[in-house]
Parts: C-alpha cells; structure tokens; sequence
C-alpha cells in the first residue's frame, strides 16, 4: 500500500485539496466560534462574541441547569407570565431562563407558531405535550404516514429518558452547520481523490506495463489502491474533524454532551443525547466520505476517465440536497433521499427527521440507518470497482476480449 | 522452450495491422524495423501479454519458480513521476516478483549501475532528462532478468550520443535473454541484433541477419557525383536516394537500385539501403533514416 499511498498523495491537486480541507476546517471552525454571540447584560444591546459569549451564557445557564422538571417549568412560566408585556416576556424567558423558554415555546406553540405562554395555565403536562406536537409537525410539514408507521414513531418516542437536563445545549446548532460544511468538503474532495485513482496507471502510461503483469497482479495492485484511498480519505476526514472539534470544543467545553436532544429539537423521535448524536455523525460521516470515494472511484474504473468520472460522480452525489427542497415528492423518494450519504452531512436535519427504516419492530430511525448505508454502499462500490479496475487497464481503443491468458 | 508467434493476425475495425506473423525467437537480440504504422507496437503488445483480442496463438519460454518471464519498456515511457528512481525500481521489483527485501535491493543496484542511475537515485522520475528516463526504464525492464525482455521504439527522441550509449546498454545487459528491440531508426540496430524483421504493411517483408540482409543487396547500390544539385535532381528523378553529401567540391548521391546513371559505381551496402529499398521512402523521409 505505501506506493499506492505514494502514487496518491504526491499528486500536486491531492496535496492541495488536502491542505486546503484542512484549512477551511480551521477557518470554519474559527468563524463559526467568532460568531457566536450573546446578550452582555439582561435588557441591554452590547454583545459579547465568541470565546467570551460562550463563557456569559455558561453563567446564565448556571442559574437553571439541572432536571427539568413540570414543577420547575411552572415556576419559569409564572415569573415570564408576570412581566407586564410580551416582548418583556420573551426577553426574560430568554435571558434568565435559557433553555427553557425555548422549550416551553417548542412545546406549547400553536399551529401559527404564535407566541402563547402568556395564555397558557400551566406546564404541568410539557411531557405529554410532545406527541400534539408531533402530530402537527406531520400534518403543516405535509408528511403522511400510515397508522402503522405513525404507531412506530411514537413507540420510538415513548423511548426518550425524561426528565430532560438543561445544559448549554444550544452552541451545538453552530457546530451542526459546521458539521456540514466538514463533511461536505471532505465528500467532494474525496470524490475528487477517486475519481483518478484508476485510471492513473493511464496518465502516467503504466498501464502496458502493469498490464503485462497478469490479471492477479493487477488486481493485487487495485486492492492496494483501493487501501490507499480509505487510508487517505479517513486519515483527512478524522484530521479535518479534529481540527474543527478542537478549535470548537477548545471554546466553548464542556456543553450539554449528556442532555437529550429534545432540549433543543423538542419533537426529535430520537433517545439520544448530543454525544451519542455526535459519535453517530463522526461515524456516518466517515462512512459517507468512503462511499462518495469509491463511488468516484467506480466510476473512473468504469469509464476510465477522471473528469467524466468526477462530474458524473459529483451530480448524482449532491443531487440529494436538491431533491430535498421539492416538498411535493412522494414520502417514500424523500425518505430515500435522507439516506443518500451526502445526508450524513446535515445532522440537524437527520436528528429532526420523523422517517422510519424497514427494521424487524419499530423500524430504525435515519440517523440508525445513514451509517449502515453509507458501509454497504463504500463495500459494494468497492468490489465491483475492483473487479472493473482489473479489466480496465486493459481497456484501450477495443474492449478486450474474453480469451485471457495469464503470462507468468 | 522459445518464444513462439503462429499465424497472428489483428485488427482494428476493418484497418487490418497485423495479417499472419510467424515466427520463432530464441536467445539474443531481435530487431524490429519499419515505418511509424506498420503494426510494431501492436505486435508488441500482443507478445507482451497486454492486448489479447488477437488471432494466431503465442508461446512463451517455460519459466522456474521465481523467474520472471517479462520485461517490458513501452513507447513513450515516463514511469510514476512523483516517485524516485529508487521506489520506483522496488515498486516494481515487487510488482514483478515475491522476492525478499534483501534479494529486491540487490538487484535493484546491480541495475542501477548496470545502467547507470545510481546517481540519480534519489531523483523523482519528473525532474529526469529523456535519455535519463529511458535509462530508469531500462533498468525496471531488466529487473531479475527477464527471459523475454520488448523494447519498443527505446530511443525515440534521444539525441544520437544517447543512442550510442543505449545501444551499448543493451548488449551489455543482454545475457541469456529474448530482447525484442523495436524502431524505426536503422542505426539502432546495427552490429547488435542476431536477427533483423524488417515489417511491411502487417506483415515480415524481410528478415535475416545483418550479413545476410546486406548481402541481398549487394550490387544493388550505388554511389554517383554530380556537378551541382540540379543536375543530380535531373539524373536521379525518380531513384530512390537514401543519402546525399558534398565531397571536394561535387555533389554525390548514394542509390539503391537499379544503376542510375552510367558513370555510378557500385559500394557497399548498409542497413539503410535495405530498409530504403523495401520502403523506397522520398527525398524528405530520409534524414531520419
């Protein structure tokens, strides 16, 4: 594999995308933490940004951390209701009691999305109040589901550890777009690594000699390739990502790892709280940047020819992320788009997801599924790549033939 | 067991490259001569292994456990760029056989000084000069001493003192082998070769030793002078010329054929004469001959 590594990385465009997928990382990560903002004093316009608005909304979130309880949330909801108007309301409910306000807002907010903690008694049944929620969630977002299904969701619901904990839950919105970003860079760039990786031997005219080689020879060196490019990608994807966590975490930890998502995505079906959100995102994305290698990869083996390979390649990857903004699709094409593996990429969106897999029970949530895809797909990309790299090199102005001999 | 070609025969759509090559190939340096087009490379690549939607069958030399049976350098060779001479010989010292670290090494700097770049061993392939590239692929296609080693068109682009020394490569590194030495420059074969084919429109329109080829010629060259070049233009219209040179102050042609003029005489004939007499190439292909 060294050589295959060698013939990779030494390419002029590899060391540059390397380096420039890193460095985004790290301006990503930079600006992102730079533009984090929050609120210096109750009442007053001055902002604080960055390091030191991460540290102020430690503090205000000091003063409410801990269970949430209904008895909790009603005293929250008294002390808001006796402010005189509702902007002083919101405000309050924001300032003084992070988290919460935006919670109780998340779980008692009218179909019109109108503002009704001023009206509301208490907060006694906020637990309960998720499945209305969620029910209408299905019903404004268009969604339709059987009764089955919908059975499903809300046994995956009845999962969810409650009381939730209130944590400085609210910095991993930020780090969920960057998120994105990591991975989208690292998919395109990978696609970019595997689009050339067979038909090197071409550009370089090795092929006549390794095609002398023997059949097993050859595919003895396409496995390698194919070792190189999981080896690179993965080495890139875990670097970029460290890069990106570090000058994140490095700001603003600890934050909510133990909290359940719920505290920020109230309707989420998922029984997860933002670490193993976390590890599950690293791990589809990770298996993601290999399927859109190898998908590339497939492709170059296929036609032999990088860019057509890379366009080709890049069009049917990203095409997801077009298809879904078309609401009007049928569920079954949109629950099908959300495991495309450049889904991986927008975790805010697969943590929020409602879509149920095929799975012996209740079905398996995308989140559940996007990695296992992602897996098969990289593998089933590279055993057919392989086989196609293997007669490829041979593949010149006519397709040779069936009659092979081996010559050593 | 020899290198063995029966009937081969190749196409490409309805261009027919190849219609019927025999023949069989022991030890020693075989020569492989003829214009750009006349079915050489594919030749070539059909023995090599590499194209194999051909006619006709080919048998190679029995190889021991742990020979290698093929070493290839083909047209146009760059090799991998970003590598240096040295991992580029081990990757295919290890392409090409199972042989231990200890055993790669070593032949990896018999080779080198073989075919001297061991100087340049830590240079990447990129930063080569043409005839220094052409050394490295030399050396990877004499790597364990192959029983049957192509050469295709090797000193294409080299200027004539690289050739030289190419040539004298090659016969040292030339022990108890096959080496097919294809190309179009005449000069490249001389003195080396234990059998030239001279090919022709697919198929072998000459072969035979160098003696032997140049004694089919004998009596049919020819040497003349002339005052000027118009005249020599006006006598020899026609004839085909395989060189022309000012000597004291007359302008002298040398002919293959038929006597062109009365006062010609005849002189020795060399290898271009014979690859002129089966081409009969114009006045404007002949420099490169």
């Amino acid at each position: 594999m060294k050589y295959e590594m060698m013939k990779l990385v030494r390419q002029m465009h590899v060391k540059g995308a390397l380096l420039l997928v890193l460095v985004l990382c790290a301006a990503w990560g930079i600006v992102s933490v730079g533009a984090y903002r929050s609120r210096a004093e109750t009442g007053g316009t001055a902002y604080l940004k960055g390091k030191a608005a991460f540290e102020n909304e430690r503090k205000k979130y000091a003063q409410v951390r801990g269970d949430i309880t209904e008895e909790k949330l009603n005293e929250v909801l008294w002390d808001i209701q006796s402010c005189k108007d509702e902007s002083a309301a919101y405000l309050k409910a924001v300032e003084q009691y992070p988290g919460l306000g935006s919670l109780l807002d998340q779980a008692y907010a009218a179909q019109d999305g109108h503002f009704t903690l001023f009206a509301l008694e208490s907060a006694d049944d906020f637990y309960a109040r998720r499945k209305p929620q969620i029910k209408l969630r299905i019903k404004t977002g268009g969604l339709h589901f059987s009764k089955r299904e919908l059975q499903q969701i809300f046994a995956w619901d009845e999962k969810i550890q409650t009381p939730f904990q209130n944590e400085m839950a609210d910095p991993w919105r930020n780090f969920y777009t960057s998120f994105q970003f990591a991975v989208l860079v690292n998919l395109l760039t990978a696609m970019i690594y595997g689009a050339s990786l067979f038909s090197y031997e071409k550009s370089v005219r090795m092929h006549i000699i390794a095609g002398t080689m023997g059949r097993r020879t050859v595919g003895r060196m396409m496995a390698q390739k194919v070792k190189a490019l999981a080896v690179l990608t993965g080495v890139q994807y875990l670097a970029s990502m460290a890069v990106l966590c570090g000058i994140y975490f490095g700001s603003c930890a600890p934050i909510a790892w133990n909290s359940q998502v719920q505290t920020l995505y109230f309707t989420s079906i998922l029984p997860l709280c933002y670490r193993d959100v976390f590890v599950l995102g690293l791990v589809s994305g990770m298996a993601a940047v290999w399927a859109a290698a190898f998908f590339a990869a497939f492709l170059d083996a296929w036609l032999q020819k990088p860019v057509p390979a890379l366009a080709i390649g890049a069009a049917v990857m990203f095409v997801p992320l077009v298809l879904r903004n078309f609401t009007m699709l049928p569920n079954s094409v949109m629950k099908l788009v959300q495991v495309f593996p450049v889904h991986t990429a927008l975790l805010k969106e697969t943590v929020n997801s409602l879509y149920l897999y095929p799975f012996p029970g209740n079905g398996l949530p995308g989140i559940y599924v996007l990695p296992v895809v992602c897996a098969l797909l990289a593998a089933g990309l590279v055993w057919i790549a392989v086989r196609l790299a293997q007669t490829g090199i041979w593949k010149e102005g006519d397709r040779t033939g069936r009659r092979r001999r081996e010559m050593v | 067991m020899n290198l063995k070609l029966e009937r081969i025969r190749k196409s490409y759509g309805r261009k027919k490259v190849l219609q019927g090559i025999d023949m069989e190939l022991s030890q020693g340096i075989y020569g492989f001569l003829g214009a750009n087009g006349v079915g050489k490379t594919t030749l070539f690549k059909i023995i090599s292994g590499y194209t194999r939607d051909y006619q006709g069958s080919v048998s190679y030399p029995k190889c021991k456990k742990g020979e290698v049976l093929l070493g290839v350098l083909p047209q146009n060779f760059i090799g991998y760029p970003t590598m240096t001479v040295r991992e580029f010989l081990t990757y295919m010292a290890n392409m090409k056989t199972e042989a231990s670290k200890q055993d790669v090494r070593m032949e990896i700097e018999e080779k080198m000084e073989l075919f001297a770049v061991e100087e340049l061993h830590r240079k990447k392939l990129k930063a080569l000069s043409g005839g220094q590239l052409r050394r490295v692929g030399l050396a990877q296609a004499f790597l364990f001493s192959p029983k049957l080693v192509l050469l295709d068109e090797p000193t294409a682009g080299l200027d004539p003192a690289e050739r030289i020394r190419f040539k004298n490569f090659i016969s040292d590194a030339a022990k108890e082998q096959t080496i097919l030495l294809s190309t179009h420059i005449v000069s490249d074969l001389e003195f080396i070769c234990r059998e030239i084919f001279v090919m022709k429109d697919g198929i072998v329109a000459e072969q035979g030793t160098q003696e032997a080829l140049l004694r089919r010629q004998e009596g049919k060259v020819w040497e003349c002078a002339f005052e000027n070049e118009r005249q020599m233009h006006e006598a020899l219209a026609g004839a085909a010329v395989s060189m022309t040179y000012s000597d004291q102050g007359m302008v002298k042609a040398r002919v293959v054929g038929a006597r062109p003029v009365p006062d010609a005489y005849q002189i020795q004939p060399a290898l271009n004469d014979v690859y002129l007499s089966i081409f009969r190439f114009q006045q404007e292909g002949q420099n490169e001959v």
